[in-house]
């Protein structure tokens, strides 16, 4: 056990279920604690995960004590701890808001007794997503998460919001049974489970193009690339906010996640070059539609869920850079740019999810031009939407613009230019919404707030703020942190990091 | 979505999905037909196991984390639909008149709910050597409630009491404990001691097919609502 008695990436997803197994008992009684208990034991699981990672370097666990192929397996390397680390920090504001978000007046009530436990079986499903490299396993952890998922988004009841979670209820149990038929074809193939032992089974030929096909179909649908990405803006836009939040930020990335340890461990066997590269026409293809669609927009958070289809493009424009014979320095670019992206959008957008809450709170209703003369009453809340919208458009020290710079060196050394001028064209047409947003709330108008929004929301909002400029800022040690256990052929360029 | 872009989109599902139909079938011929996959594994295990099923010990002992989250799952579908109803939702009455007016089908259900629970009971013990285990005997569990509230003995509406959020987690909450135990023990999550392996899968499969089988029957009353609901609001 390198000397350590109790494997603290344990808790990342015991401690919230402990927490969601007592508030579906328990129900209102004590929430604060319990919530509060949960939270700071999840953080505390982070931070000597992080230390852990850090001092013995990447490292596995055999759940039960089998070992692959006959038990399940964790790795907890750099990526695994970056992704954990988002959710751990996303999730943990994401529930101190919504103490305040869930009220006082009965409907609210009602929705915060069934909110709490389904939010942190959510947030014990990710964790749980993020530390494994079992193919059944990672089924399991989409499915607990989108169930989770689909019982939030209907909460608020209104008829957006359960049209929008049944399409979303329907898609995704599409795309996972879409996934698990590539598992069953895998394992059938090669007799395990075991992301990496699978790939050292594994052959070019029909059985590896099936199932490197079925799985990635399933992961997009997933993942909400372009053009499976329909189902994404009426579901994160009719959810309670939080909820949006944790939606846009952290659930999407799990399919992503998947699928980008798939494709660096499987791929190379199954010489699947053309997904890779469709992968990335799909990417920049998202970045462009979900740019001018997020333009069009009258609704903010339709605004901020388009955004998020624009966005998510970025990250699978990194994947034709690891077809064969491209550069390892361009391919290793491309995979740490996507990795940082990941985490730069998430912290991002959760903060503009929140910060949207709050501005929906105080006007009670969410069209944009209910949005006018907010910023001079809500001072904190707009400052938190400039922070995180610096970082979506890609301006430094924002940490949106790092994983772009990243990713347009790579495609220059590569002499691809396709990708340059997606890039640039997608930061452009960020300030474009962006732009329709604070126009309008910081314009001079003088309006009254309907209600005043608790003060918790809006620091909350302003904290993923900062922390989209910290992790700008901080780009060293994250960097540092990815080249821990990187996939092999991903550390080319993070070797140079110091 | 207007007419186009939803036309558009209706092929390319269609293409995709019969794109991957045709390479899944390709890929079908291709496999090794005597493929055994992990049986031979399992086998050899098996007599660390604590039990003397491979099914039982796969779902318990060697995949266990599986198996807990699944039963997450199960609750979360539990949490969903209660979310989505009024606070103590009517439970549906199939007959029209309730058994107590009915001696017969009062006698009937006195010697089948007994039959079935101890059928239950069999079947939860059994996994450990034979086809059985928590699913099975949860199901079964789940029948007495469906024929309780069909019968209207049930109260006509259930009020979700500590007593019933209790039964309804009591299984995911058996496991999560064994499970963090067990990991304060040896350091990873489901490690049982060789020597209790059987005694605590069967402590974790008794309370799941209790669990289980009140979820089905909170499942089932609340699809069943909806159907009468919608049969009396037929012209």
């Amino acid at each position: 056990m390198n000397g350590w008695a109790l494997g603290p990436e344990t808790g990342l997803v015991g401690f919230p279920a402990v927490g969601a197994v007592v508030l579906a008992i328990a129900a209102a009684r004590g929430r604060r604690l319990v919530v509060g208990l949960t939270v700071a034991a999840t953080l505390a699981a982070f931070v000597l995960t992080l230390a852990r990672v850090l001092s013995i370097g990447a490292y596995e666990q055999d759940i039960g004590g089998w070992g692959a192929p006959l038990g399940i397996g964790w790795r907890i390397d750099g990526f695994a701890v970056l992704m954990l680390g988002l959710s751990v920090v996303v999730g943990a504001v994401v529930s101190i808001y919504s103490l305040a978000y869930f009220g006082e007046d009965p409907g609210d009530r009602r929705r915060a007794l069934f909110f709490w436990p389904l939010w942190l079986f959510l947030w014990s499903a990710l964790h749980g997503l993020f530390l494994s490299r079992d193919l059944f396993n990672w089924y399991v952890t989409l499915e607990l998460s989108g169930l989770a998922a689909v019982a939030l988004i209907a909460l608020s009841g209104r008829a957006d919001a359960l049209t929008g979670s049944l399409r979303y209820l329907l898609l995704a149990l599409a795309a996972s049974l879409l996934y698990l038929l590539g598992v069953v074809v895998l394992y059938s193939a090669t007799g395990t489970l075991d992301l990496a032992q699978v790939a050292s089974r594994m052959t070019p030929g029909p059985v590896a193009l099936a199932a490197v096909l079925l799985i990635t179909t399933g992961l997009v649908v997933k993942a909400a690339l372009f053009p499976a990405h329909f189902w994404l803006p009426s579901a994160h836009a009719s959810a309670p906010s939080p909820v949006s939040a944790v939606l846009s930020a952290l659930v999407v990335k799990g399919g992503f996640y998947i699928l980008a340890r798939t494709m660096t461990g499987l791929w190379p066997a199954a010489s699947a070059d053309g997904v890779l590269l469709v992968l990335g026409w799909l990417g920049g293809a998202a970045v462009l539609w979900g740019s001018l669609l997020a333009i069009r927009q009258q609704r903010l958070k339709l605004v901020i869920a388009y955004s998020t289809v624009a966005q998510l493009g970025y990250l699978f424009i990194a994947f034709p850079f690891w077809m064969d014979g491209v550069g390892e320095q361009a391919a290793s670019r491309a995979w740490a740019g996507a990795a940082y992206q990941a985490v730069s959008h998430g912290l991002a957008k959760a903060a503009l999810f929140l910060a949207a809450g709050v501005l929906i709170h105080a006007r009670g209703r969410d069209d944009l031009d209910a949005l006018r003369g907010l910023g001079a009453h809500l001072p904190v809340t707009a400052t938190a939407m400039a922070l995180a919208g610096i970082s979506l458009m890609g301006i430094p020290p924002g940490a949106g613009f790092l994983p772009k710079w990243m990713l347009m060196t790579a495609a220059l050394q590569e002499g691809r230019i396709i990708p340059i001028m997606v890039l640039m064209a997608g930061g452009l047409l960020a300030v474009g919404y962006l732009f329709r947003i604070f126009r309008r709330l910081l314009a001079a108008d003088d309006v009254a707030l309907d209600h005043a929004p608790p003060r918790t929301m809006e620091i909350a909002a302003l904290v993923l703020g900062i922390l989209s400029v910290i992790a700008g800022l901080s780009s060293l040690p994250i960097l540092s942190l990815l080249s821990i256990g990187a996939p092999e052929g991903m550390n080319a360029y993070l070797e140079g990091v110091p | 979505m207007n007419r186009v872009a939803f036309r558009c989109l209706h092929g390319l599902v269609i293409a995709v999905l019969a794109g991957l139909a045709y390479l899944l079938a390709r890929a079908v011929l291709a496999l090794d037909p005597d493929g055994r996959g992990l049986s031979d594994t399992v086998t050899s295990a098996m007599p660390e196991s604590g039990v003397l099923h491979p099914l039982t010990a796969v779902l318990l002992n060697f995949r266990g984390y599986d198996t807990l989250l699944e039963i997450a799952v199960l609750l979360v579908a539990v949490l969903a639909v209660w979310s989505l109803e009024p606070p103590a939702a009517p439970c549906s009455r199939v007959l029209q008149e309730p058994a107590h007016r009915n001696p017969v089908l009062l006698v009937g259900l006195g010697v089948m709910v007994p039959m079935i629970a101890m059928t239950a009971g069999y079947f939860v013990w059994v996994g450990a050597y034979r086809p059985g285990g928590a699913f099975q005997g949860g199901a079964l569990l789940g029948a007495i409630g469906v024929m309780l509230a069909s019968t209207g003995v049930l109260p006509p509406s259930i009020r979700r009491t500590i007593r019933l959020r209790l039964a309804t987690t009591i299984g995911f909450a058996v496991f999560l404990l064994v499970a963090l135990l067990t990991s304060l023990w040896s350091g990873t999550l489901l490690t049982y001691p060789k020597a209790w392996a059987g005694l605590i899968i069967l402590a974790i499969e008794t309370a799941l097919a209790l669990s289980i089988g009140v979820s089905l029957a909170l499942l089932f009353m609340a699809a069943a609502d909806r159907a009468t609901v919608h049969r009396e609001d037929a012209p």
